[in-house]
């Protein structure tokens, strides 16, 4: 009787367990705190290797400076500035693969659930996505030139679905056990796929690879030709190259013999390697090639004892001038290992390998070549999630640039923070206090030196604590752009609860504003407040009989404004800017905790209806940035109160 | 520090969730824990004996400062709602799962901390004592019961 009680209740605990390993944990977030709290390294000897490797590249002769078909306005890979990256389109719980971007249109697939459609410029909050192909082992997609076709692959073949009429067919199979077809991308003319035919021989355990090909399938009769040993290729938009992987090399061939530099010396069916990495991709317009590669760095101790660390980053290179290239990520080593502790310990000849936080996969170009989208992992078991990368050659204006820095800071996508900085620290954008929304203020110059000034609004979860910091921005000059030198802090007023009463503290001044037991406010508690850097009001929430309310206090009276949710409803943060107080709360339903963003408009003294539902919201200058999740989709939205507009991809 | 670190990378991922299932929201977890630790690593060279156990009390605390009212109920977190696509799988594989979020959903304050800290936060018996002041033996015999109590709302469930 006693087993079987201990049985079941070890059903019970089983159950719990996988409850438990079900909740989220934010591993990105368990990496930052660490560093912060790890000491500084001590030096080790350092050996920098060679970061990507440019391989015979001298052999080319110099001729004409164009490239026969493409377009003969040189772009400068390294001028490219990166204008707008963000990192967490959680678009749709799943395992995503490479998706494929037509105009404004980008096609996801998603494992087991089919390719979805999403309008980059729809301003349906939450409405993003719409299911193109009800397939659960579509996988790779790529849309032809006109828009009207998508390849996708699945284990069985490469097919194509008209999306006009939504009918599929073969481009070509496999047999689903030892032959597969992958990687499809259109030609230009849209006549033809290039894809990977991969070929393995199944062993006792496992397979063995037996080839690896690019084919290109002629969509009019079906017949297939080999062009090259490799896979992931990718072609120009004349035609006459084809760009893809072997053996963790990029390669360049000519299809057809080249006579312009820098690949005049490319005869017909010659290959050229360019660079170490993987996944390249040609930029629709023919310019520029973006790929994954990795850098690497060894720290050498006592005993022939090493560390190597090896860091992927996606780079573009001009096409013109392979030597001229960009990373346009900002990865950076991760370990739970301390490497000195690990090196006292360890035995002579010891290797400690050191893998990037991130790990990015298939680049895809946008079409307008001026943007990127890419996959990307990390440490924390999150599964893949896309990134896009705004590219031009223009940069951010000063003011922008310092909008994007701050913006990430709020949204706390410190991946894309450190994307603007000109020595990217390790920093972290989650802690309390933590940002919650920000204002420019000015710019100018000191000592010579460009700088951008901004108000940072800094909240402590549900507590009465609140910051107001004035920043001042260095900026660097970075190609035809800028870059953010240093952040430095050149005032704030802090707003805080202290035995019982309410201050401000500015430059070593401190005011009383309220004291608790004067207002007769003995039995309810002081949560999230406010200062409004314009007019100097204090905003505050108190938790009482009646739930939340949120109040104004002016002259060390306090007004009533509304309330919040139910009874047990929790506000996490409250901020105020052009007129609008902007709260951020947590109430209890039957399907449990909820979170929640609404908006308080103070001059007419009521709730803003904003369409949708909204799950978090911060001020980014003078528009609201707002959250909605459904469903597993985490759509960003932005909301313009005066004008009561919305627009996505902020 | 070193010991430090040690604790962090082996709890970090359990007070992580027990913060979650108390908050029920990805940003209010993310800042509680980046409090939890915070705090931690300050009091950090003065604390002796059960520093897991310590580490769960600073978590306890701080999520009720978040609730601030004393005995105010501090709710379930929504799992079903927001839990990660490996969780919804398992949803989708198991009525009983599902059964147990409600039963979770129907225990006592007291009950739904006692879950969390034995299952969630992966406490053993000593170390809930600790954290909550009462003997060991006291926890055992109510995790006992506890679990009789979940599985027969599980199986009245299962039977509905």
């Amino acid at each position: 009787m006693s087993d079987r009680v201990n049985k079941d209740h070890s059903q019970v605990e089983e159950h719990l367990n996988a409850l438990k390993l079900g909740m989220p944990m934010n591993g990105e977030l368990k990496r930052e705190l660490r560093s912060r709290f790890q000491s500084e390294p001590k030096s080790a000897k350092r050996k920098i290797w060679p970061m990507v490797a440019v391989a015979a590249m001298l052999a080319l002769v110099i001729g004409s400076t164009s490239l026969g078909g493409l377009d003969n306005q040189s772009v400068l890979a390294a001028e490219l500035q990166i204008v707008e990256q963000f990192s967490f389109i959680d678009l749709i719980t799943g395992q995503y693969g490479p998706p494929a971007v037509h105009g404004e249109q980008l096609y996801l697939p998603v494992y087991d659930k089919g390719i979805y459609r999403f309008d980059t410029t729809s301003v349906v909050a939450g409405e993003g996505l719409t299911p193109v192909l009800d397939h659960r082992n579509a996988n790779q997609v790529a849309v032809n030139h006109a828009g009207d076709k998508l390849a996708y692959m699945t284990s069985k073949g490469v097919y194509i679905l008209d999306l006009n009429t939504g009918e599929t067919r073969p481009a070509i199979e496999g047999d689903d056990f030892t032959i597969y077809y992958e990687d499809p991308v259109w030609s230009p003319d849209d006549q033809s796929l290039l894809v990977t035919r991969r070929e393995i021989e199944w062993q006792v355990h496992g397979h063995k690879l037996m080839s690896l090909e690019i084919q290109q399938i002629d969509l009019a009769t079906g017949k297939a030709r080999k062009l090259a040993e490799g896979s992931s290729p990718s072609i120009t938009s004349d035609g006459g190259l084809i760009v893809f992987e072997r053996d963790g090399n990029v390669i360049v061939k000519a299809l057809r013999s080249q006579s312009f530099w820098p690949w005049d010396g490319l005869r017909k069916g010659a290959e050229q390697t360019l660079y170490r990495g993987r996944f390249p991709r040609v930029s629709p317009d023919g310019t520029l090639i973006a790929f994954v590669g990795t850098k690497g760095e060894m720290r050498l101790f006592d005993n022939d004892i090493q560390v190597r660390e090896n860091v992927m980053d996606v780079y573009v290179v001009n096409l013109k001038d392979p030597s001229d290239q960009k990373q346009i990520t900002a990865n950076y080593p991760f370990s739970f290992t301390d490497e000195r502790e690990w090196a006292k310990n360890a035995a002579q000849g010891s290797v400690l390998n050191v893998n990037g936080y991130y790990s990015y996969y298939n680049p895809v170009w946008g079409s307008d070549s001026q943007s990127l989208y890419v996959l990307k992992s990390d440490h924390s078991g999150a599964g893949m999630r896309l990134m896009r990368i705004s590219l031009a050659k223009e940069g951010l204006d000063q003011q922008a640039l310092v909008a994007k820095w701050l913006s990430a800071s709020v949204n706390r996508d410190t991946d894309a923070a450190r994307g603007l900085m000109l020595h990217p620290q390790d920093f972290s954008a989650t802690s309390n206090p933590h940002p919650v929304g920000y204002t420019l203020v000015g710019s100018g110059q000191e000592n010579g030196l460009d700088y951008v000034d901004a108000l940072q609004y800094v909240a402590y979860t549900a507590q009465p604590w609140y910051q107001v910091r004035e920043l001042r921005f260095f900026l660097a000059q970075a190609g035809s752009g800028y870059l953010i030198d240093e952040v430095r802090q050149t005032a704030d007023w802090q707003l805080y609860l202290q035995n019982g009463a309410l201050y401000l503290e500015h430059t070593n001044e401190l005011q009383r504003l309220l004291s608790l037991s004067k207002a007769n406010l003995q039995e309810q508690e002081l949560g999230a407040i406010s200062l409004s850097p314009s007019t100097g009001t204090v905003y505050v929430s108190l938790r009482g009989e009646r739930g939340m309310t949120i109040h104004q206090l002016q002259n060390g009276e306090l007004s009533y404004l509304f309330a919040v949710g139910g009874e047990d409803a929790v506000i996490s943060s409250l901020s105020e800017a052009n007129g609008f107080l902007a709260i951020n709360y947590t109430y209890s339903t039957e399907l449990g905790r909820q979170s929640r963003g609404m908006l308080f408009s103070l001059a007419d003294r009521m709730p803003v209806q904003i369409m949708g539902r909204a799950d978090l919201a911060y001020w980014a200058d003078d528009e609201l940035v707002l959250y909605t999740e459904r469903d597993g989709q985490v759509v960003r939205w932005q909301y313009h109160p005066q004008s009561a507009l919305f627009k996505l991809w902020p | 520090m070193a010991g430090f670190l040690d604790l962090y990378d082996s709890s970090f991922d359990d007070v992580y969730r027990y913060v979650y299932f108390k908050v029920g929201n990805k940003w209010d977890t993310d800042d509680l824990v980046s409090d939890i630790f915070s705090k931690a690593v300050q009091k950090w060279s003065t604390v002796r004996g059960d520093r897991r156990a310590w580490l769960f009390t600073v978590s306890r605390n701080t999520v009720t400062d978040f609730y601030r009212r004393r005995g105010r109920e501090v709710p379930t977190a929504a799992v079903t709602e927001n839990s990660s696509a490996a969780a919804t799988d398992l949803a989708e594989q198991s009525l009983a799962l599902e059964c147990l979020r409600e039963a979770l959903g129907t225990l006592s304050q007291e009950q739904r901390e006692l879950v969390s800290l034995r299952y969630f936060a992966g406490l053993r018996h000593n170390q809930i004592a600790r954290t909550l002041e009462v003997s060991e033996g006291s926890i055992k015999m109510r995790v006992h019961r506890l679990l009789g109590q979940i599985k027969e709302l599980v199986e009245k469930c299962l039977i509905e």
